[in-house]
């Protein structure tokens, strides 16, 4: 089922949740909301799932207007950043439930509830936890059950808030790739909100990038994270680090104490887009002594002060290279950018 | 538990015979002497006591004024909590301090403001008796008093509890496709049933202790609107000590039924 939303604007008080914010989403995709907190995800997600009423602006599905609509009439699964499982009722009653509050004429037989539920169980690999409570399962079940309760109504599709927001990184590995194949399985339109560009950029199909209310930036993952369309983007999309110095004749001069103001621009890289070598290698290159280094896998991250000024650099290589420079702390060396994304007034590009 | 070991066992010693002393002073000895002057002169008389027409009918009118005004501020109770808690609306401040009003109030002011009310000289009094009413003292002006007196014991037992319980279950209920009475009756309910049934006991206790505010209602009308506080009163002030007892020891009984019920809810909310 599509989703279009048209100029969505929301306050609550003096706080402007919502600006403007407009967003397509088409049938069978899987989307993510990313931004950091106080964006306006949750906002727009409650908005679509009709828990918030926006000021103005509106919702379509599949082109018809549900602004105004209910939310139990939106047909619209919602998974919530901490579960809200009925810590009263069984595994099996929690999934069940989205069916036993049909209306009568609606409400299926009790043997096809059971069979759908049991049908769900499976789907989520808990049929063995049909009979315990919420509080007797892991913080991984419980998230399998609230999407289950959540799929059991046929909805048009799957909204969920931060769903793995609550668990430990490698059980959220096996979700996430779970969560992918599931919403394969089933041919639904889902969209999640997350803060973490990561799970953005490995699970959805499209990300959408939200920053202070407004709806900064869609994209595929790969566009997303190579294109990004601002300073602030690029910044929540990853570590990066700046570069102050101004644009000439298509080439970005570092000047670490920028003289003039109108000419400047700041120009960013991300640390594993910095060389770092013991003698200097081109015009672009910085110089800087090394204050610390620690392994991160297969890679070493390197914390370097800039020795004409400019501050703190974080950069990434390779263990192989790291051991051919054999760096202790204290060496001098030299970071060269092997790209830079510059973003300032009149210029933006990568050189 | 958490004790500290350090505490010397004297303190201990002393500071649970300070606690039980006191409670043995204040709650136990009085008790046990109500049974005692009830049964002072054996079964025969406690039981002409109670068996009276007029402490019959005082039971009557007790269980009258609880049954009339507990299921009121049940109601009341639970769609004050809800509002308050669910809801955000101009007023909110106001309501959640109203509710406490009857606690701060004297009850024989409450029993008053009723009598300016509905009593004969009163602002509806004219019309009321054209339309032969009655409210003071008889069964309605009882359940009225004992309503407003005990009104906030439901909502201040619920109020907390559907705060820390916050919303997120009623929407999770209704974007299952639950409507408002579902959303309530298999989601909110079940949440708060322990925590409504305490406030449910106690307001029940209260209710059927009442004495100053159905004081003043009651007219004390013997064999009519008298409860059974009323009427321990009126057998004490006539020096049948016997009787007042009597009628005493069958109130105690009902508080100690609360107190056993009271006690079987917690073991089963520590479950």
């Amino acid at each position: 089922m599509s989703i279009s939303i048209r100029d969505l604007d929301k306050h609550f008080g003096s706080f402007h949740a919502l600006k403007n914010a407009s967003l397509e989403i088409a049938d069978g995709e899987l989307v993510a909301l990313l931004g950091p907190s106080g964006s306006g995800k949750t906002t727009l997600l409650r908005s679509i799932a009709g828990l918030e009423a926006p000021d103005s602006g509106q919702i379509l599905f599949r082109g018809a207007d549900a602004t105004e609509s209910r939310p139990q009439d939106r047909a619209v699964g919602f998974v919530f950043q901490h579960y809200a499982l009925f810590r009263h009722m069984t595994v099996f009653e929690n999934i069940a439930f989205g069916l036993r509050v049909r209306p009568k004429k609606t409400r299926p037989p009790e043997e096809e509830i059971r069979a759908t539920v049991t049908e769900l169980l499976k789907l989520v690999q808990l049929e063995w936890i049909a009979d315990r409570h919420p509080d007797q399962l892991s913080g991984g079940q419980r998230q399998r059950v609230a999407l289950a309760r959540a799929l059991a109504p046929k909805p048009g599709f799957l909204l969920l808030d931060e769903p793995f927001g609550a668990l430990d990184t490698k059980v959220r590995k096996e979700l996430r790739r779970w969560l992918r194949q599931l919403h394969d399985e089933l041919g639904m339109t889902s969209l999640f909100v997350t803060h973490d560009q990561e799970e953005a950029l490995e699970l959805a199909d499209k990300v959408v990038v939200m920053m202070d209310g407004r709806v900064e930036q869609v994209g595929t993952p790969e566009d997303v994270y190579d294109n990004p369309v601002s300073a602030s983007v690029y910044q929540f999309l990853g570590d990066v680090n700046l570069f102050h110095g101004r644009v000439a004749e298509g080439s970005f001069l570092h000047q670490p104490h920028a003289p003039d103001e109108s000419t400047q621009a700041t120009a960013f890289a991300r640390p594993h887009e910095l060389e770092v070598d013991r003698y200097l290698i081109s015009d672009q290159s910085v110089p800087a002594v090394l204050l610390h280094s620690y392994a991160l896998g297969p890679k070493v991250r390197l914390e370097l002060r800039r020795t004409d000024g400019g501050g703190l650099v974080e950069a990434e290589i390779t263990r192989d290279r790291h051991r051919e420079l054999s760096l202790v702390a204290g060496d001098a060396v030299w970071i060269t950018p092997k790209h830079l994304r510059i973003f300032g007034p009149d210029v933006g590009g990568s050189i | 538990m958490n004790r500290h070991p350090q505490d010397p066992p004297l303190l201990r010693a002393v500071a649970i015979a300070i606690a039980l002393g006191f409670l043995g002073l204040v709650v136990i000895v009085p008790l046990v002497s109500v049974f005692a002057q009830a049964f002072s002169k054996g079964v025969g008389p406690w039981w002409a006591a109670v068996s009276h027409p007029d402490t019959l009918a005082a039971v009557r009118m007790t269980l009258i004024a609880a049954l009339g005004s507990v299921p009121l501020n049940t109601a009341f109770g639970i769609s004050a909590a809800w509002l308050v808690t669910k809801h955000r609306f101009p007023g909110r401040r106001l309501l959640l301090s109203l509710i406490d009003l009857p606690f701060s109030v004297s009850p024989v002011i409450s029993g008053l403001v009723f009598i300016l009310l509905f009593g004969a000289q009163g602002w509806f009094g004219p019309w009321l008796q054209e339309h032969d009413l009655k409210i003071v003292f008889a069964w309605p002006g009882m359940i009225l008093a004992t309503a407003f007196v005990t009104f906030p014991f439901v909502a201040r037992e619920l109020i907390p509890l559907m705060e820390e319980m916050g919303t997120r279950d009623e929407e999770a209920a209704v974007m299952l496709g639950a409507g408002g009475w579902d959303t309530f009756r298999r989601v909110t309910l079940p949440g708060i049933r322990w925590g409504l049934l305490y406030g449910v006991i106690l307001c029940n206790a209260r209710a059927m202790g009442e004495f100053g505010a159905v004081s003043v209602v009651s007219g004390h009308i013997r064999g009519e609107t008298n409860t059974l506080p009323l009427h321990a009163e009126i057998l004490y002030n006539e020096y049948d000590f016997t009787g007042a007892f009597a009628v005493a020891s069958l109130l105690t009984l009902l508080a100690a039924a609360t107190v056993v019920a009271k006690l079987q809810l917690e073991r089963k909310l520590s479950r």
